[in-house]
């Protein structure tokens, strides 16, 4: 099933007008800004450059997923999140707990695969339960 | 006839007078009165200039460039390409120039004395074409041709616009070898026994007792260390470490209060070590600085540098460590543009040099406000030293050197890190389009500070 693009209940316009208000608009100010900012010297260049690749390459790819993904995809974006949302805590805090205390007696290999496969496991778990009670539906 | 014997013996004085002046000048005149292409018992005097048009025409392929001076001053610098023989113990070498019997042979030292008798003695021991140059590696090194160096006397002067630097080789200032004959510079160096105990050591504070002999006499010194400021910083590429203390000598009746900065990076084949102290004149204000820079790769040989910096002028201590950060980068340049096989590893030390003593400045001038004072006078040691397989000061592979950090770990903890941080930061701005501007400063800002936090330190 596909998913078409939809508009934010709460938001009274169109779903195309969303996207330019709460995404293009914030990405054309962040980038004013932060021109302003490489010409004052406070931040480098480099970051502009990444920032234009890197930002304009995640809007591509919410664009696209929200368009034309199936549910599966969705599944998937969901079971990322909670990887990503979930698993990364875990694995901050597994890694305090594991790696620091178990590394100079087990090594670090052991240690870190456990902590890793936890924070992936839990994380993408977490994530599918919770896509799976929206049916997979974006947040906004 | 009276008068024709009295004057007899004053003719005869008078004449063994001019005799002996006469003699004592010709014997002085290959020393005092050498010049250029004057032939002196059938060796040649040369200037620096014809020496170095007939090492670099190509014109005397089996030309032999022959140092005599002694193994400290040829360490601390020679000509491309010389062999050494002490001018000493070259008659009882002299068979290894056995096959250069009739080829170029052009002799130097310091400033011509002893290349002049290692000259007479290979005249001597029918060598053909002799060539002495005038005015030695002095002569040479003021006529603005190269050597082989690795060790160098910079002068920094702040200027309006910037920094003047002036980097000369150090055996211009090293009037003579600081060693007896035949020896090398390490084995001359006295020992002394020091041995030192920790009296007590609280979390900022600690006080050492340090007993050395003297003459036979035992003496004790108390050193207590304050820690005033410290800050650890762990990536994966290297630790850092930078530790800023009050430290009080105590000795008999007397003691003395300077503030030191300890900075200390260990990379994964590499470690980096920088120790300034500071004596204080005011409150706010240093009377002067010493900084030793040591940089350590691992290696397979033991070639040393040694740059000696003077700081004209007076600076705060981050803008030392800038200075000092430039200096590195230009002494870089001079082996670089040396072009010497031998040297080239050096390029690579004084860029990591330069590199850490920018960041520690830029890290005294954010974060050690409090004791970023003028300093009045400044001097400074950078060293360049490539270790032996088992590390730097044990020749006999004992202690190796402390590691880097988690090593390896550090890297794939913060590889799997970075990839979970990433994920979450483009996962979200699927789920929620809003976010999507700031996935960059998510990724950028967010997962470098997690990360770094997470897995180095």
């Amino acid at each position: 099933m596909s998913e078409r693009l939809q508009k934010p209940r709460w938001w009274k316009g169109t779903a195309r007008s969303f996207w330019i208000v709460f995404v293009v608009l914030p990405y054309s100010v962040m980038l004013i800004l932060l021109g302003m900012l490489v010409v004052a010297g406070f931040v480098e260049a480099q970051f502009l450059f990444e920032y234009v690749i890197v930002t304009a390459l995640a809007i591509a790819f919410a664009y696209y997923i929200r368009t034309t993904s199936s549910r599966a995809v969705w599944r998937a974006i969901w079971i990322m999140a909670g990887i990503g949302l979930v698993g990364f805590p875990i694995f901050l805090v597994l890694n305090f707990l594991l790696i620091k205390t178990l590394s100079p007696v087990v090594g670090f290999l052991m240690p870190f695969s456990i902590t890793m496969a936890a924070a992936v496991l839990v994380g993408a778990f977490v994530g599918d339960q919770i896509g799976k009670r929206r049916h997979y539906k974006p947040i906004v | 006839m009276k008068g024709t014997f009295q004057l007899l013996p004053c003719k005869i004085v008078s004449c063994a007078i001019l005799i002996v002046m006469l003699l004592t000048t010709f014997s002085l005149t290959p020393v005092f009165a050498q010049t250029e292409g004057s032939t002196v018992q059938s060796y040649e005097n040369i200037s620096v200039n014809t020496a170095y048009s007939m090492i670099t025409n190509g014109s005397f392929p089996n030309l032999v460039i022959l140092d005599v001076r002694y193994q400290c001053e040829y360490d601390m610098g020679h000509l491309y390409g010389a062999i050494l023989i002490p001018y000493d113990q070259l008659e009882a070498r002299i068979g290894e120039l056995e096959e250069h019997r009739n080829h170029e042979i052009i002799v130097y030292c310091r400033s011509g004395y002893r290349s002049q008798i290692a000259c007479e003695t290979l005249v001597k021991y029918n060598f053909t074409k002799v060539y002495n140059m005038l005015g030695g590696i002095i002569a040479w090194i003021d006529a603005g041709y190269p050597i082989w160096t690795t060790s160098h006397y910079v002068t920094v002067n702040i200027v309006e616009d910037g920094i003047l630097l002036q980097i000369e080789p150090l055996l211009l200032y090293q009037t003579s070898c600081p060693c007896a004959q035949n020896q090398t510079c390490s084995s001359c160096r006295r020992s002394v026994n020091v041995s030192s105990s920790v009296m007590e050591q609280r979390e900022n504070f600690t006080e050492i007792m340090v007993t050395y002999e003297v003459n036979g006499t035992e003496r004790n010194i108390t050193i207590v260390r304050t820690l005033l400021w410290s800050y650890d910083e762990f990536t994966a590429e290297a630790n850092r470490t930078v530790d800023f203390m009050l430290t009080e000598v105590r000795a008999d009746n007397s003691s003395m209060q300077f503030y030191s900065l300890h900075y200390l990076v260990h990379g994964f084949d590499w470690n980096l070590t920088l120790y300034t102290t500071l004596s204080t004149a005011s409150s706010e204000i240093y009377n002067g600085s010493f900084t030793i820079m040591d940089y350590a790769p691992m290696g397979d040989s033991k070639v040393t540098t040694l740059e000696f910096v003077e700081i004209n002028s007076s600076m705060t201590l981050s803008k030392l460590y800038a200075i000092l950060g430039k200096v590195a980068k230009e002494i870089g340049k001079v082996y670089e543009k040396s072009a010497d096989e031998s040297l080239m590893p050096f390029v690579l030390g004084y860029s990591r040099m330069s590199e850490e003593a920018k960041d520690l400045s830029k890290l005294v001038e954010k974060r050690l406000i409090a004791y970023d004072f003028e300093i009045l006078h400044s001097s400074a040691v950078l060293k360049d030293v490539m270790c032996g397989p088992c590390g730097c000061g044990n020749d006999e592979c004992g202690e190796p050197p402390p590691p880097p950090g988690d090593g390896i770990g550090c890297l794939l903890c913060e590889i799997g890190c970075y990839l979970l941080c990433g994920l979450s930061c483009f996962a979200i701005c699927a789920i929620f389009p809003p976010f999507c501007p700031f996935v960059e400063n998510c990724y950028a800002y967010g997962c470098e500070f997690a990360c770094t936090l997470a897995c180095c330190s």
